[in-house]
């Protein structure tokens, strides 16, 4: 199943599918795939497994499918991702020009910090519940209850490196776009296919109430296109004939290069959780930010779901969007 | 000071790999992963020795871990991932 999915998201990029085959791609991932995501879509965050999310907002809609090999300090990340829906040429909070581009992104992320079994079996030894001989974390958790619970599931998340105290990764993106545009020297509508990449690299960390609130900054430098202002043009016509006008972005798109810092934050509460971040485009001093807040659990007990609130200085307001199958997670 | 050949081997039909690393007790600085089945390392007699093994997969998946040649260690490890988990994680020490 794993294999058709990924073959539908690589055809549709390899022929450059527009929104509409993309949305009939996204239709059938989603009677594939019966669960929601188990991590969060960035870059920065997320586990292993195959993951498949959905996000929708006022100014862009994506689907993506994400495949995660891991090891014990560092993890792979191979994501496929489609636009489901941009209707306008707005900037969005996170900056991301290559929003509305099929796109296919690498990402490498590796722990700074060693882990320490001695201390880790130590901790498994204070739980207190002999089985046989070692520590088998996950048998211990099963028997555990309130504090144990806790600390024998912080345990396995540390066994995991979920939570490294200092981190840092690398992410490769390429895509494509078919856009679409009115000529300035004609009345009909044209179209051209533009790539467009992006590289980052980040660093970040977990503060000392592990597993509650973690930090990352990221530099990124993106080149992509962005379509000109829409418009519409009416060619002359002779007096009392109707006239026939073309609506649509206005000359060729344009190549669009940002460099991109980002401060990324997340603090994970009982009744909710946020994700927020604050980006800066040195080229154009566009400042955005972004915040998703969690406000839905699953059976699992796992923030899913939740809304997205963006700003930026260039629009000067506020957007809304939700999001669901975005399992919150630090790493 | 005296060396031991200790060797970590592994047998599952359900994991291609597993994730084990080993470090000397106390001392994270040391720290040696098993990168193939059978890996033998050359261990100081009288050192204790931690390790873990990780394993990601399905429900019942199982796995087998030998370790031969310390003075004192539990072995053979049998393990499989519980109902309800999707990851299989094992700590313990060993001495030479």
């Amino acid at each position: 199943m794993l294999k058709t999915i990924l073959t539908l998201a690589v055809l549709s990029m390899l022929h450059l599918s527009p929104n509409v085959q993309a949305e009939e791609i996204v239709g059938a991932l989603s009677q594939k795939l019966s669960s929601t995501g188990d991590t969060k879509n960035s870059n920065i965050t997320g586990g292993a497994g195959t993951t498949f999310e959905l996000t929708a907002g006022q100014k862009d809609k994506r689907a993506s499918l994400k495949w995660t090999m891991d090891n014990i300090d560092s993890n792979l990340a191979v994501e496929f991702s489609v636009p489901t829906g941009s209707s306008d040429n707005t900037v969005l909070a996170n900056l991301d020009g290559l929003a509305k581009f099929n796109k296919v992104t690498v990402n490498y992320k590796s722990a700074l910090t060693s882990l320490d079994i001695t201390k880790m079996l130590e901790i498994c030894n204070e739980v207190g519940i002999a089985i046989t001989s070692g520590c088998d974390l996950e048998g211990l958790k099963a028997q555990s209850k309130g504090k144990n619970a806790q600390k024998i599931s912080d345990l396995i998340k540390e066994a995991w490196n979920d939570a490294p105290p200092k981190f840092w990764g690398t992410s490769l993106s390429y895509g494509s776009n078919k856009m679409s545009y009115i000529a300035t020297d004609s009345t009909t509508k044209q179209s051209e296919t533009k790539y467009g990449w992006a590289a980052s690299i980040y660093y970040g960390g977990f503060f000392k109430s592990k597993y509650k609130s973690m930090w990352a900054i990221e530099a990124k430098r993106e080149e992509s296109y962005k379509d000109g202002d829409n418009g519409i043009i009416c060619p002359p016509q002779e007096l009392n004939l109707p006239i026939s006008c073309v609506s649509g972005p206005l000359g060729k798109p344009t190549r669009n290069i940002k460099d991109i810092i980002s401060f990324h934050y997340r603090q994970k509460f009982d009744k909710f959780s946020i994700s927020p971040s604050v980006n800066f485009d040195n080229r154009s001093d566009t400042l955005g930010i972004d915040v998703p807040i969690f406000l839905f659990k699953d059976a699992g007990n796992d923030f899913v779901g939740g809304i997205n609130l963006g700003w930026t200085n260039e629009e000067h307001e506020t957007t809304l969007g939700i999001f669901i199958g975005k399992k919150f997670s630090f790493y | 000071m005296k060396t031991k050949n200790v060797t970590f081997q592994w047998s599952s039909k359900d994991f291609k790999k597993l994730n084990i690393l080993l470090q000397k007790a106390g001392d994270k600085k040391y720290s040696k992963r098993v990168t193939k089945n059978p890996e033998t390392f050359t261990l100081n007699e009288g050192q204790e020795y931690v390790y873990m093994v990780r394993a990601r997969g399905k429900e019942g998946n199982s796995y087998e871990l030998n370790i031969t040649g310390a003075t004192k260690a539990f072995s053979p490890v049998k393990l499989k991932i519980l109902p309800g988990e999707k990851t299989s994680t094992f700590l313990d020490k060993f001495l030479v």
